[in-house]
């Protein structure tokens, strides 16, 4: 272990005792959690801005790696801590370097571990005199961003195996549904890594727009808010024209802030919008024997797993086939439902039936960086959903598909107790890592919406920051005291004064959907009973909600105002309730 | 000069690693494979390739003999196939790997087999949405664009062009959605004859079409290399697309080398003549085994031609026919408003259409021309400067082809003296130098002298049109694309019985289709059908594996050149309904073991004497008919081998996908990998728990081998395929740490693929007693302590299991029991990782092996170690080699 902790240590040494110096670099155990993106767009930006380069360095001298600076370790590690759920109060550390300056890394030749092969690639590829200083000195720099928001490796080892290869990284979805970057940082990242193809000399265009890409995400200074509350506001592939796509990523703000202005491009247009959007809820009844859960773990035995999936099928399954009018746009299924082995089924089934889907899966232990050779001492394990789109199912060509995992941030006692339960039963610490990113998606015909896994629901903050650029919360979860998540998933759909469709798991039973009407139109669903595989097919509105979102409380204030000057004055029956006090704007495309 | 710097870009780390990444792929559907070879090049690529690449340098590379193997064909022949080296394909691959983009890039539109890969997409970014293709990759697994999208496309090309010959229209959407259309493709990638302007102005408004099938009479060892350098030198010089647009990932010395044509040059011929040098060893299959009696063209030994087998040479092949599409292009253009036509080719399949049977047979005679690259030649004198020849029998449809065979025994052609004896072919007369064109023929004999009208009319009636498009329909392409999604919706009930029945009707009903040949489908069907989930309760699918076996038993029967269709056997005999207890597991197995018996009795080694009536020694199932030639008669023998040895090579497959089955359900109870996914045929053919048992079952191999050799054993030492295959399935029988055990105790193994007599366990006796006879048994030999790089690649054939990485690297100071005192560690370690063994492999060696390669120095003195290096780092890391 060196004095000057680099990356790698920042990444793969987390550890709840102590600081940066103190931890160790543990690839064999620590699981591949990327920092925040705007956390490791800072670091790239303070590598390339301030850092220049160690004294006589040559690129035959080798790669360089990103070293930590002084000022920039506690914050640093006070946040990876948070981000492995490994500390309590992201207190101490909340006002930790605010200024932009400020210099968190610098490059230098002092590694902790031996760099990857894919810093050596050029070396591979090109004639010595053709390795340029600052052509692999950006080189270095963008591997380090794409590990630092990776938390691995998993990309470089495609680089050294693969090669660039032919598909633009643009294109990559299986890279950009989970690593988050400006679409133009991608295209420049690929011409420097092209560079051993066609030598150039001069990088500084391609650092120059990497960092205008990365700029606007930055953020005025380093804090652990950007570790623990992370945004994505998400541009999603709907049928029509030409395909874009947009994505910006943020930290979630406090409510109502208006901080960010989104671009246009994330701002609903009402023009485009559906009447309706059809949801299936598909209340899902079998799962994993209970006796076994811990047996088993992570996996579910094959007889239940052909239960659960004969379940899956059926709720995708209806007349039409996809093709019909009346066919739902989005299945829903619960919370830990899905087996992890079959996510791809489920992909598949979206492929070709065109519809898309929110599965909740089975919880997943998370393989550390480098691992399998030997016995961890701790393990670490998510509760995710996945959103899954088809892309141009209606367009002549194949049919594609996109898919976002969301990682349950407030995980419940009963999946701490299960870690408990585990590190029982097999001797070694076992952790449920919570996520720290929430997604606003916004699809140009459904509106935008975002997704909770069940016990997210109890901490209004992050869904508060939310209110006024959602349409709709969807759910997946599997809750045993259904008559509190009634009333809690009411309040929270008229808190923020959304759609919001709660799919829960049928061996409990009682699933939900809201929407902010008056009196009893405003349950649009309800699915109570124990035990019940049950599919249902709701629609919930689009246009109309957006409608009352944007003018719904200027016509309250009004028709007060008329009650108030006029006591015998009736006001024409609307729709929709008032959005709640407090409930400012929507934001929308002007 | 060009020839130093061709030599130099062939031996480039990156270039010879672009070869045998697609090697290593195409052995991975290849038919066999040379083992122990092949297997040792798994073991540790990178010291081959650096060998592979020093011989390069040199100029020392010269290719190996090469076995010809007796590759089993339709019509109870053999085709002429042989067995490369992995050396040699990897040095020929490499050639191509640098040559393939600019010679694809110079073929034509309507060429469609065998064309360099390079990924299609569908691009979103632009509107309209349309195909678009790629750069072509330098590090890429693929050699050839997939033939299911390729041979699609062909026949969609042709259903198109017959679409817009007779003013039909092409739908964009039926039924099922939208199907694909000529505007989805950028015009260039699609042949002009599928868009409406080519047929615009046409003196024809005729709304049918005259069409024919054609074939290279055995294209591949036919095509003359001399004319293959000339042709192949004039692409090169010809290609017009930027090197910067046209490949992508090849490192910048490389593209300066290929922008320089007398480099490009260099390394063609450096390619061709390698082939020059290939040497066949064919004394075990008799020339007329596959050399068809009434072959026009010089065939080998006589003429070298390109060896089937090498992966190369299906792009060389498209190299031989360009100028022949070329010359047909040509003439289309030169006759669009006249007698406007199309053609399309797929590898040596070709399709000519035209507006009238008049443009017809002058289509066919032009096409002739071109191939014969003779401007002046007639179908009817039957010279070919190139030796590429139409094959005048598989002319298709049947009018067409009596039709070209009364015309040629009208200019002097003589049917076979053997006719009476059912020989159909035309004896070849060569000089005829008042022969008219086909064209002529058909206006002054069959139009003019009113003489064939029967076949006139029978042409006539074969014509397609706007409403009746014969065989260009592409109904069951796109029914065989739609049963090959296999979604979760086909995994349960209604949906999965629907499937199964579907499967069954595709491999046992005869489909009048010409799109596609009854024994594709039926060998897609039943290898569908081998791996389809079975639904309903125990009974019923007790009742579906019984039906499932009863189809590809009559698969096997119908299309006995399909030796593919093996592999369907055994995954069939491995299928075991869901039980409750262990006490339905013998039962099935009996079941198993009877119905599989069955199927072998048919193929099993005997003289025609001792056949009985089931055997194919005794009665072919393709029928006997009357023999017309005299040939060797061991061609019998000869087919049935190879068949036994697609069974032997089938089940060894089968029982290392079984152990690896079962060593990743073993890993992952350990916390160290995921579970076997659901898309494994293991995962949907048998129940959780059964594995091990069926391991036991389908390797108890005595079972069939007293079966398949019931009497006189065969020599497999000369039919050396079967031995091999016979070896390497009682290899896979065994786990790796089994193997390993035994040959510490035996006598070390040479090249060729030996067991060790430690082996031979209760089950196995009788085979061994055959393996021992031919001497392909190692004897024991007390203890040995390590394992040389032959015996390791035995290993690396054998069952994977849990044990093996302690048992070659055992814990503390003790040496790793590979390769003895004095071998290089970075071998070891990679000869360590290749077999699975990384976890056991120990931080020192690692540490060594880092040492070795650490550094950008060493990495730009020699690239290959980059993967060497990635190896050892990745086991330090894994195994907390951490400061």
């Amino acid at each position: 272990m060196t004095a000057h902790p680099t990356l790698h240590r920042l990444l793969w040494g987390p550890t709840a005792e102590g600081g940066l110096s103190d931890w160790r670099v543990r690839p064999w155990e620590i699981p591949a959690v990327g920092l925040p993106v705007q956390v490791a767009a800072a670091l790239f930006s303070s590598a390339t801005h301030h850092s220049g380069y160690p004294d006589g360095w040559r690129p035959a001298d080798g790669p360089l790696t990103w070293e930590i600076c002084n000022g920039a370790r506690h914050v640093l590690a006070v946040g990876r801590q948070l981000q492995f759920g490994l500390r309590e109060s992201p207190i101490e550390a909340n006002r930790v370097n605010r200024s932009t300056d400020i210099e968190t890394v610098r490059r230098s030749m002092r590694w902790e571990i031996d760099p990857h092969p894919a810093y050596f690639l050029p070396f591979a590829a090109a004639r010595p005199a053709d390795v340029h200083r600052d052509s692999y000195a950006l080189y270095c720099d963008i591997l380090l961003l794409l590990t630092a928001i990776d938390g691995g490796e998993a990309i470089l080892s495609t680089l050294s195996e693969r090669g660039v290869g032919a598909v633009p990284f643009e294109d990559r979805w299986s890279w950009r549904s989970r690593l988050h970057l400006p679409k133009d940082a991608w295209r420049q990242a690929e011409r420097a890594f092209r560079w051993t193809e066609v030598p150039r000399n001069d990088m500084s265009p391609i650092e120059a727009r990497i960092c205008a890409a990365l700029e606007r995400w930055i953020p005025r200074g380093l804090t652990i808010q950007a570790f623990t509350h992370e945004r994505v506001d998400l541009l999603l592939p709907s049928d029509g024209d030409a395909e874009d796509d947009l994505e910006i990523v943020r930290t979630v703000r406090a409510s109502d802030s208006g901080d960010v202005e989104l671009p246009e491009a994330l701002l609903l247009d009402d023009a485009n919008l559906n009447a309706e959007l059809r949801v299936r809820i598909g209340q899902i009844d079998r799962w994993a024997r209970r006796d076994r859960v811990v047996e088993y773990f992570p996996y579910i035995d094959a007889v239940s797993t052909e239960r659960i999936m004969e379940q899956v099928a059926a709720t995708f399954q209806s007349p039409g086939y996809g093709h019909s009018d009346r066919d739902p746009d989005l299945v829903l299924l619960p919370e830990v439902a899905v087996p992890n082995p079959e996510v791809g089924t489920v992909r598949d089934l979206v492929r070709t039936t065109g519809r898309a889907s929110l599965a909740g899966l089975y919880w997943r232990v998370l393989p550390p960086v480098y691992g399998g050779y030997c016995d961890p001492t701790s393990r670490w394990f998510v509760n995710e959903a996945e959103l899954a789109l088809p892309v141009g199912y209606r367009d002549r060509g194949p049919t594609g598909i996109r898919w976002y995992r969301v990682r349950k941030p407030l995980p419940a006692h009963i999946e701490d107790g299960l870690a408990r339960a585990l590190k029982e039963r097999r001797g070694i610490r076992w952790h449920i890592l919570p996520g720290q990113r929430w997604y606003r998606f916004v699809h140009g015909n459904w509106g935008d919406f975002t997704i909770a896994i069940c016990s997210d629901l109890l901490d209004a903050a992050p869904w508060r920051s939310l209110r006024g650029e959602l349409l709709h919360l969807f759910m997946v979860a599997f809750n045993r005291d259904v008559g509190f998540f009634e009333s809690l998933t009411w309040v929270r759909a008229y808190e923020d004064y959304v759609n919001l469709v709660s799919v829960n798991h049928g061996t409990e039973g009682g699933s939900f959907v809201w929407t902010p009407r008056r009196r009893h139109e405003r349950e649009l669903a309800r699915l109570r009973g124990r035990s019940l595989f049950v599919t249902a097919d709701v629609n919930i509105p689009v246009k109309s909600m957006m409608a009352a979102q944007k003018s719904g409380g200027h016509e309250a204030v009004n028709r007060a105002m008329g009650e108030w000057l006029n006591p015998e004055y009736e006001s024409p029956p609307t729709e929709f309730k008032p959005p709640p006090p407090g409930y400012k704007r929507r934001a929308a495309r002007v | 000069m060009s020839e130093n710097r061709a030599r130099s870009a062939l031996s480039h780390p990156l270039v010879l690693r672009g070869a045998w990444l697609r090697i290593d792929a195409w052995y991975r559907s290849a038919d066999l494979a040379p083992q122990p070879e092949l297997a040792m090049w798994r073991l540790h690529p990178e010291a081959e390739l650096r060998k592979l690449g020093a011989d390069l340098r040199a100029g020392r590379w010269r290719p190996s003999v090469w076995p010809q193997l007796p590759y089993p064909k339709k019509g109870a022949r053999l085709r002429h196939y042989t067995l490369p080296s992995v050396r040699d394909q990897v040095a020929f691959m490499a050639h191509m790997v640098l040559l393939g983009p600019l010679l694809d890039s110079c073929l034509e539109n309507f060429a469609f087999g065998n064309r360099w890969y390079r990924p299609l997409v569908w691009n979103r970014r632009i509107t309209p949405r349309r195909w678009g293709f790629r750069p072509y990759p330098l590090l890429a697994h693929q050699t050839y664009r997939p033939f299911a999208s390729s041979h699609g496309l062909y026949k969609r090309v042709a259903n198109w062009t017959v679409a817009r010959m007779t003013s039909a229209d092409i739908g964009e959407k039926d039924y099922g959605g939208p199907v694909p259309h000529p505007n989805d493709y950028s015009p260039t990638t699609l042949p002009p004859w599928v868009r409406k302007e080519w047929w615009h102005g046409a003196a024809s408004k005729e709304r049918r079409a005259a069409w024919a099938t054609l074939d290279v009479e055995l294209a591949y060892p036919s095509v003359r290399l001399d004319r293959l350098m000339q042709s192949g030198m004039a692409m090169l010089e010809s290609v017009v697309v930027p090197l910067s647009t046209l490949i992508i990932g090849y490192p910048h010395p490389t593209r300066e080398f290929l922008s320089d044509v007398p480099c490009r040059r260099a390394l063609f011929r450096s390619l061709v003549e390698g082939i020059q040098q290939v040497e066949i060893d064919n004394a075990s299959i008799p020339r007329d085994a596959w050399r068809p009696f009434h072959a026009a063209p010089k065939l080998p030994p006589e003429n070298k031609g390109l060896p089937t087998g090498l992966a190369v040479s299906g792009m060389l092949l498209n190299v031989a026919l360009h100028d022949t599409d070329q010359s047909v292009l040509e003439y289309l253009k030169k006759q669009r408003l006249e007698q406007p036509g199309a053609f399309v080719r797929f590898a040596d399949d070709m399709v000519v259409l035209s507006r009238s049977p008049r443009g017809l047979m002058d289509l066919i005679e032009a096409v002739w021309r071109g191939l014969a690259d003779d401007a002046d030649a007639t179908l009817a004198a039957c010279r070919s400067e190139s030796n590429l020849y139409l094959g005048i029998g598989k002319i298709s449809p049947d009018p067409v082809r009596k039709l070209v065979r009364r015309y040629l025994c009208a200019q002097g052609w003589k049917r076979c003296e053997r006719r009476d004896s059912g020989c159909e072919e035309l004896e070849r007369c060569s000089n005829l130098p008042n022969a008219v064109t086909l064209g002529e023929w058909w206006n002054e004999v069959v139009v003019t002298g009113k003489q064939c009208n029967s076949l006139r009319r029978a042409i006539d009636r074969s014509m397609v049109g706007p409403e009746e498009v014969g065989p260009f329909v592409t109904t069951l392409v796109t029914r065989l694309s739609d049963i090959a999604k296999d979604t979760l919706s086909e995994r349960f009930g209604q949906g999965a019985r629907s499937r199964l029945v579907q499967l069954h009707d595709l491999a046992r009903l005869d489909i009048d289709d010409q799109q596609i040949r009854a024994d594709t489908r039926r060998a897609f069907a039943v290898n569908r059908l081998v791996r389809a989930w079975l639904p309903g309760d125990r009974d019923e699918v007790a009742a579906a594996l019984a039906e499932m076996r009863g189809s590809i038993a009559h698969v096997l029967r119908v299309t006995p050149w399909k030796y593919s269709v093996w592999r369907a056997v055994v995954r069939a005999a491995a299928r075991r309904p869901p039980h409750e207890g262990a006490s339905g597991f013998g039962m099935n197995d009996d079941l198993a073991a009877k119905w599989l018996s069955a199927q072998l009795r048919q193929i099993a080694h005997h003289t025609s004497e001792t056949a009985d009536r089931t055997s194919w020694m005794h009665t072919w199932p393709e029928g006997e008919g009357k023999v017309p030639h005299e040939r060797d008669p061991s061609w019998r023998s000869l087919y049935l081998s190879f068949h036994r040895t697609a069974f032997w090579q089938a089940l060894a497959d089968v029982l290392r996908t079984l152990w690896q089955h079962e060593y990743r359900k073993e890993r992952s109870r350990a916390g160290k990998g995921g579970r076997p996914p659901p898309g494994w045929w293991t995962v949907r053919a048998i129940p959780d728990g059964d594995h091990m048992g069926v391991i036991r079952f389908l390797g108890g191999l005595d079972r069939w081998a007293k079966t398949l050799y019931p009497g006189d054993l065969p020599d497999v030492n000369r039919w050396s395929w079967e031995g091999d295959q016979l070896v390497s399935a009682t290899i896979a029988a065994c786990s790796a740490s089994d193997v390993v055990e035994a040959w510490r105790r035996s006598e070390r193994p040479n090249r060729h693929l030996m067991v060790p007599k430690a082996l031979s366990r209760p089950g196995r006796e009788r085979t061994m007693q055959l393996l021992s006879d031919v001497g392909r048994v190692c004897p024991t030999r007390g203890r040995a302590r390590f394992l040389n790089e032959s015996a390791l690649a035995h290993v690396r054939l054998a069952g994977r299991d849990e044990k093996l990485g302690r048992l070659l690297f055992p814990r503390g100071n003790r040496r790793p029991r590979i390769l003895g005192s004095g071998s290089d560690s970075t071998h070891t370690l990679m000869m360590g990782v290749s077999l699975g063994c990384s976890e056991s492999v120990g931080r020192g060696l690692a540490t060594a092996v880092l040492e070795a390669t650490r550094g950008a120095r060493e990495i730009h003195r020699d690239s290959l170690a980059l993967r060497e290096y990635g190896a050892a780092r990745r086991i330090l890391l894994g195994l907390g080699g951490v400061p």
